[in-house]
């Protein structure tokens, strides 16, 4: 005779391996689907970047280091590495340093606030694509609206686009004006969040404006600045959608310095596995955005320590 | 009195600061709207002409008809629901199991998910596409979707989402008779049903806009999506700026009807992905 204790036990167990069952399988999806289209890319780019490998004859050899050596000494592959590298550290900090001027001003009681952040998240809804071409118009050193407005009140009005000592500059004021809303309404939400006790009481100390900012507010919402700085570099270093839109389809045309100016290592990626059809080339480049991905992400947490607020 | 004054000063040059910001912010997309309505001749009239003489729907038709964005559309539509809705769907069912369920190597497999999570997906690009070439997915449907529908980001998301919320309903359906699924399903989806929204904003969002991806996935113009068909415009086109701000104004009209409609959506699963980190 089994007792009644034992035949508890005995269903609650069928139980847990029915729950075992169905954990599995409302897992297969996604888990399966991550492994075929996730794990094994990842892991094939990895043998991709040691062989010789062309997009239309395919496996051509081992290339050992070869394509690492051609990524590193390469000048347009160096060009990327640069560009990418000043593209992430001037957009990144400048987008940040704007938002968290406006999140600022925007904490202070005003009216209004709701439709300031409607306007100012705006950008991050429109596709790149259209936003680029838009860029592309507003720039236009003949006919284009800031050069008409900055000839207007006496200033200089370069080739944006067109000269190389520009394009960059204008990448990066295109690349801040999308980041703006979307790093102003998260840290405006880190505002929002401290307590209001902190900033009474310094006013009874008689303290500013400027020192409640410095020395309550930013202190204080320094781990949101963390998370955005990490993910907006994360995401400076793939660029790839603007430099495709200001350079166009054909890089042999559009090509030399103008290209090199602005090139990215995503672009290289594209460039060199799409058009140059060199897949051992592509996947040592993306090898080697991934390291430095990690490299930097890896360094900034090493930083943290330094500068982020954590009580 | 001296300080009031002070006081109102400060105000008022926050608000100047604020709408400068809003007026850059909101220019390039009235640049483009007016641009859309012009002439060639009046893109390029020097001194600048700021209003079209007639507003027409020339070049929107044009745009429509001889450059074929209707099939783009389409394409992007249909692109957009299967990715989303199937993307959803896997993510939610994971985030479920990860945050409700107890089963043998659940850590390891959530670490396996988050080690692919870590890298970003431009580095698989090339792999990816020599799969989709064995597949024989060039150019269709399956090539542009399927890779895409394993987010591991929407989730984590969700498992918040899931993991904020009580679960002791569970156990009382459970005894109901109510079979997991249906637990899932009936009783734990409708609990997060504003992260829901969120994340499916946001993951609409960017399969509309996506460029890369479908990008390489496509050759030819019969699953052109959007913003590969506005890519291919700006370098064939490039001059005629009336036709392409009417494309781009085609192009990001939808995203911007979402966007009125649920903006507080948008904000909401903005602010949970940066609160949460």
């Amino acid at each position: 005779m089994k007792s009644p204790m034992m035949k508890k036990e005995m269903r609650s167990r069928g139980k847990i391996k029915k729950e075992w069952l169905w954990a599995y399988v409302f897992l297969a999806p996604m888990f399966l689907g991550t492994l075929v289209f996730g794990l094994f890319p990842i892991l094939y780019s990895f043998f991709l970047s040691v062989t010789k490998w062309d997009l239309l004859s395919g496996f051509q050899g081992m290339a050992g280091i070869e394509n690492f050596i051609s990524v590193f000494t390469n000048p347009t592959t160096l060009y990327e590495i640069r560009n990418t590298l000043v593209y992430s550290a001037a957009t990144v900090p400048i987008t940040l340093m704007f938002s968290l001027l406006f999140a600022n001003l925007l904490s202070k009681g005003i009216r209004g606030k709701g439709i300031f952040r409607i306007i100012y998240f705006l950008p991050n809804i429109i596709m790149p694509t259209a936003v680029a071409m838009v860029w592309r118009w507003l720039l236009n050193t003949k006919y284009g609206l800031v050069n008409m407005i900055l000839g207007a009140v006496g200033l200089p009005t370069p080739s944006w686009i067109s000269d190389p000592n520009f394009i960059m500059t204008s990448l990066i004021i295109v690349g801040v004006w999308s980041g703006i809303g979307y790093n102003t309404i998260i840290l405006l939400a880190a505002i929002q969040g401290l307590s209001r006790d902190m900033y009474e009481s310094a006013e009874l100390d008689g303290a500013g404006e400027r020192v409640k900012f410095f020395k309550i507010t930013l202190p204080l919402v320094s781990p949101s600045l963390f998370f955005l700085l990490t993910m907006g570099i994360m995401k400076a270093m793939r660029a790839f959608d603007m430099i495709y839109m200001f350079i166009g389809k054909d890089p042999w045309s559009a090509g030399g310095p103008l290209l090199d100016a602005v090139r990215t290592m995503v672009y290289g990626i594209y460039f060199n596995g799409f058009t140059r059809m060199d897949m051992g080339m592509a996947s040592a480049e993306s090898v080697v955005l991934f390291v430095m991905i990690l490299i930097v992400t890896g360094l900034q947490f090493k930083l943290q320590e330094k500068w982020v607020n954590y009580d | 009195m001296g300080l009031s004054r002070k006081k109102k000063i400060s105000q008022l040059v926050v608000y100047m600061v604020l709408i400068l910001g809003s007026v850059l912010m909101v220019i390039p997309f009235f640049w483009m709207i007016l641009t859309s309505f012009k002439t060639y001749k009046e893109v390029i009239a020097l001194p600048i002409q700021w209003l079209p003489a007639q507003w027409k729907f020339d070049n929107y038709a044009q745009v429509l008809g001889k450059l074929d964005f209707l099939r783009y559309y389409r394409n992007t539509i249909l692109v957009t629901v299967t990715t989303v809705s199937v993307m959803t769907f896997f993510a939610a069912l994971a985030a479920y199991t990860f945050a409700r369920m107890n089963f043998p190597g659940k850590n390891l497999l959530f670490g396996l998910l988050l080690i692919v999570y870590m890298v970003p997906p431009q580095m698989t690009m090339v792999p990816k596409y020599m799969m989709i070439v064995k597949l024989g997915w060039v150019d269709t449907l399956a090539g542009i979707v399927v890779p895409n529908l394993f987010s591991v980001y929407t989730m984590f998301m969700l498992k918040q989402f899931f993991a904020s919320v009580p679960g002791d309903m569970d156990a009382a359906a459970k005894i109901d008779g109510c079979s997991y699924f249906g637990i899932f399903w009936r009783v734990d989806l409708p609990l997060v049903k504003n992260g829901l929204i969120a994340i499916t904003v946001l993951n609409v969002l960017w399969s509309w806009n996506d460029l890369l991806w479908p990008l390489i996935a496509t050759s030819t113009d019969r699953m052109r999506v959007l913003s590969v068909a506005i890519a291919t415009l700006n370098n064939s086109d490039g001059s005629q700026y009336q036709l392409l701000m009417a494309a781009g104004v085609l192009a990001i009209l939808p995203m911007l009807i979402i966007y009125g409609v649920c903006q507080q959506y948008f904000i909401e699963g903005i602010t949970s992905s940066g609160v949460k980190g």
